[in-house]
């Protein structure tokens, strides 16, 4: 007797194995941001054709971290830290450190200002770290949660804007024959999204651009197969061209497996490369970046340059293993 | 010849739960591509504690070494490759990998309190730091040194001269020097005519002067000391770099024993111009005498043997000595030693008492005179039966007991090896039974 999982098979539906963030508590906004066709008319789906591996290229990616290190009344005072790095890779195909610059660092307190007591304030003032002021909102003043949320989004701020100062001041000093990859979009950075050896390479999919049959075509996507070029709309602040890439067959795990959203500049050249390109970002699978959850999608350069961050991030930062023990005696 | 140190560190110490630094032993990473290897000397300094003050320095020998990269697990590796180990190469990255490396502390100064070696920075051992890790400082410097060059150690692309102290190494508080090499390729014999000629040239002079005895065991390998050897530049750099001439040795004497025929010399020093320096090594009665404890096998001597001996020394030999049945003896050869035994087993006979003689008895002197006579007949051409003999200068008693047993032993290689061996190959072993065939060589060098 046929089993009911064999008919819905045959029924047209693909196996699948996802535990969605959201079931653990998290939950994504999805935009719909709409796009504007480029390469054709209706997203079609492309076979990929030679590599085009440039001969040097550099990857830019940043960290977060941050901590509750006080509360105040129940205001809760955050300590940040955020690092960009560039890794450059040459000849020898080893990544290294771009050099003196290219890489940066902050490292600040975030917290409600006009919440805080004046001593604590004065105290923070004092400390010889940067205070930022994160605002909360007039629907809940005193709680501690939206407070934690706003200081979570002004780190991220901050992590993007490190990343874009030395991404674009990076793109500007660019050789002729070099070309540099970016962990997230280019499209908020006039520089790096008019570059011409730019590439965004955007893991998440909370914006999505298409919706019915071009939606299924593009989140469907066979493995080592391109979607057209389209030009994103909606959040995107300068303009630049886009396409979906499947590293790794999604059958099986999810729709988003392996999938990657490349962003580049706005330019016919863009088109014409954009298999070339995607079958040189294929190539990047490996090595797997393994013991990284993302490893589907995260390249191993984009990969090493976390690590490296990491590695050199202050320790304190960590989480602890569990909570603290109480002192004896208190 | 002391360089100073390279500043540039090559690596780092690393300490984990399960590596932990101990004070006897540590690890540290390096670049992939380093100089370090197995047996590398390393020197380790802790970061200043502030106000000027240096750290500790600890010194390190490298022992072992591990490389690995962020590999999960090799599957992923497959993953990655498509299952095609051909593919695996092809990747645009290498993954990050390490060199990590366990090192054995030699020293570390202060030497108290004894602590764990600190996640210092990581330096290739200079000159002065394997004088110091190998506590050479002590004889290397001072008002007078006794430092005597006696190699290289060359590990991580460094040569770093080694030393010996000479008061360990030669007179009343040396010790024993134990050579270990590959055997057939000169690696032995080269390093002990190297250290001879280091001694010869850096010996302290406040500590008096050094003679060495040579014995040639084996093929032609000493017999031409005072000749120049082919040196190619990079051992010339190292003779430089040692401070050591190099250059034959200057004032060599050679002593060989006759052939069997007792006539010609048993060598191959034979060309007519490398002669003047070679002369006969005979001994006679009065030698063998000296030394019958070390030329005797102790199982054929026993008590009484050994006071007929000590008899014979001291109350016959060189002396005018009546036999006690009429006859007067001057015993100075093994013939005229003979024709004593011959004298008193005639008389004992003669007399009808046929058990002791002297207090000696009839079968201890028979026994006394196989041994001795034995001697000569096995060392034909090196021990004489009769004529004058020519001992190494100063005679044998300045050679000194350790010269003795190592004739000793050389005798007891030779019975093996003629019990066993007519093979030409045997002769790397010298054989006292196979005297005529072999070049058996004695040099005095000084």
């Amino acid at each position: 007797m046929e089993r009911w999982t064999d008919a819905l098979v045959a029924a047209g539906a693909v196996p699948a194995s996802r535990v969605p963030e959201e079931s653990s508590g998290r939950a994504d906004v999805t935009e719909i941001a709409g796009a504007e066709p480029v390469e054709d008319a209706d997203l079609r789906v492309y076979p990929l054709s030679a590599p085009s591996i440039p001969p040097a290229v550099s990857f830019l990616d940043g960290i977060q971290r941050w901590k509750v290190t006080y509360y105040d009344g129940v205001v809760p005072i955050v300590r940040a830290y955020v690092a960009a790095a560039v890794r450059r890779r040459s000849g020898d195909r080893r990544l290294r450190a771009a050099g003196e610059g290219w890489e940066g660092t902050r490292e600040f307190h975030a917290a409600p200002v006009a919440a805080l007591r004046p001593g604590v304030r004065a105290a923070l003032e004092a400390s010889g770290v940067e205070l930022v002021d994160v605002p909360l909102e007039s629907g809940a003043p005193g709680q501690p949660g939206p407070a934690l949320e706003a200081a979570r989004r002004a780190v991220e701020r901050a992590r993007v804007a490190l990343e874009q100062a030395l991404g674009e001041r990076y793109a500007r000093s660019l050789g002729e024959s070099e070309w540099l990859v970016v962990d997230g979009v280019l499209s908020e950075s006039a520089i790096l999204a008019g570059h011409p050896r730019a590439l965004g390479v955007i893991k998440s999919h909370a914006a999505q651009y298409f919706e019915g049959d071009a939606l299924r075509r593009a989140l469907t996507l066979p493995a080592l197969h391109r979607s057209s070029v389209f030009r994103p709309r909606g959040r995107a602040r300068h303009e630049v061209y886009s396409w979906y890439l499947r590293l790794w067959p999604w059958e099986g795990n999810d729709l988003l497996f392996g999938l990657l959203r490349i962003e580049a500049r706005a330019a016919a050249a863009t088109v014409a490369a954009a298999s070339a390109t995607s079958a040189w970002l294929v190539r990047e699978r490996a090595p797997v970046s393994t013991p990284d959850a993302r490893w589907d999608r995260l390249l191993y350069p984009i990969h090493d340059v976390e690590t490296y961050l990491r590695a050199r991030a202050p320790r304190d930062f960590l989480p602890h293993r569990m909570p603290r023990v109480p002192r004896a005696a208190s | 010849m002391i360089q100073a140190r390279l500043p540039e560190p090559i690596g780092r110490v690393v300490a984990t739960e399960l590596k932990p630094a101990t004070p006897h032993q540590f690890h540290f990473w390096t670049a992939t591509e380093t100089p370090i290897g197995i047996g590398a000397i390393v020197r380790v300094e802790e970061t200043g504690k502030g106000k000027g003050e240096g750290g500790k320095v600890v010194f390190g020998v490298v022992t072992d070494g591990f490389a690995y990269s962020d590999l999960a697990t090799p599957l992923h590796d497959v993953v990655g490759a498509d299952g095609d180990p051909a593919r695996a190469a092809e990747s645009p990255t290498v993954r990050q990998e390490i060199r990590l490396w366990t090192a054995a502390v030699l020293r570390q100064e202060p030497e108290e309190p004894l602590q764990p070696v600190p996640l210092g920075g990581v330096f290739l051992a200079s000159d002065a730091d394997v004088a110091r890790a190998l506590r050479m400082e002590t004889y290397l410097q001072g008002a007078a040194p006794t430092a005597i060059p006696v190699g290289l150690y060359a590990a991580a692309g460094l040569e770093a001269p080694v030393y010996l102290d000479a008061d360990f190494l030669l007179g009343p508080e040396a010790a024993h020097l134990n050579i270990s090499g590959v055997s057939g390729l000169a690696t032995k014999t080269s390093a002990v005519e190297f250290l001879l000629g280091s001694i010869f040239q850096h010996f302290p002079a406040h500590k008096g002067r050094v003679a060495a005895v040579c014995f040639n065991v084996k093929g032609p390998d000493l017999c031409f000391l005072d000749q120049p050897g082919m040196l190619d530049e990079a051992d010339q750099g190292r003779y430089a770099r040692l401070g050591v001439v190099a250059q034959p040795f200057a004032r060599v004497r050679y002593y060989a024993p006759f052939k069997a025929d007792g006539v010609n010399l048993n060598t191959l020093r034979t060309h007519p111009d490398l002669t003047s320096n070679v002369e006969p090594l005979v001994w006679g009665l009065q030698e063998v005498l000296d030394f019958a404890e070390v030329l005797l096998n102790r199982d054929d001597i026993d008590a009484k043997a050994d006071a007929f001996i000590d008899f014979l020394a001291d109350r016959v030999l060189n002396r005018e000595f009546d036999d006690g049945f009429g006859g007067s003896h001057r015993v100075q050869s093994f013939a005229d030693l003979d024709a004593l035994f011959r004298a008193i087993f005639d008389g004992l006979e003669m007399a009808g008492r046929s058990d002791m003689w002297r207090t000696h008895h009839i079968a201890t002197v028979r026994k006394v005179r196989n041994r001795l006579s034995n001697i000569s007949t096995r060392c034909k051409g090196l021990v004489a039966d009769d004529g004058p003999s020519n001992d190494l200068p100063g005679g044998a008693s300045r050679i000194g007991p350790s010269t003795w047993s190592m004739w000793r032993t050389l005798t007891r290689w030779g019975r093996i090896s003629c019990s066993r061996a007519s093979s030409p190959s045997c002769a790397s072993i010298w054989s006292g039974a196979t005297w005529e065939s072999r070049r058996w060589w004695c040099s005095w060098t000084s």
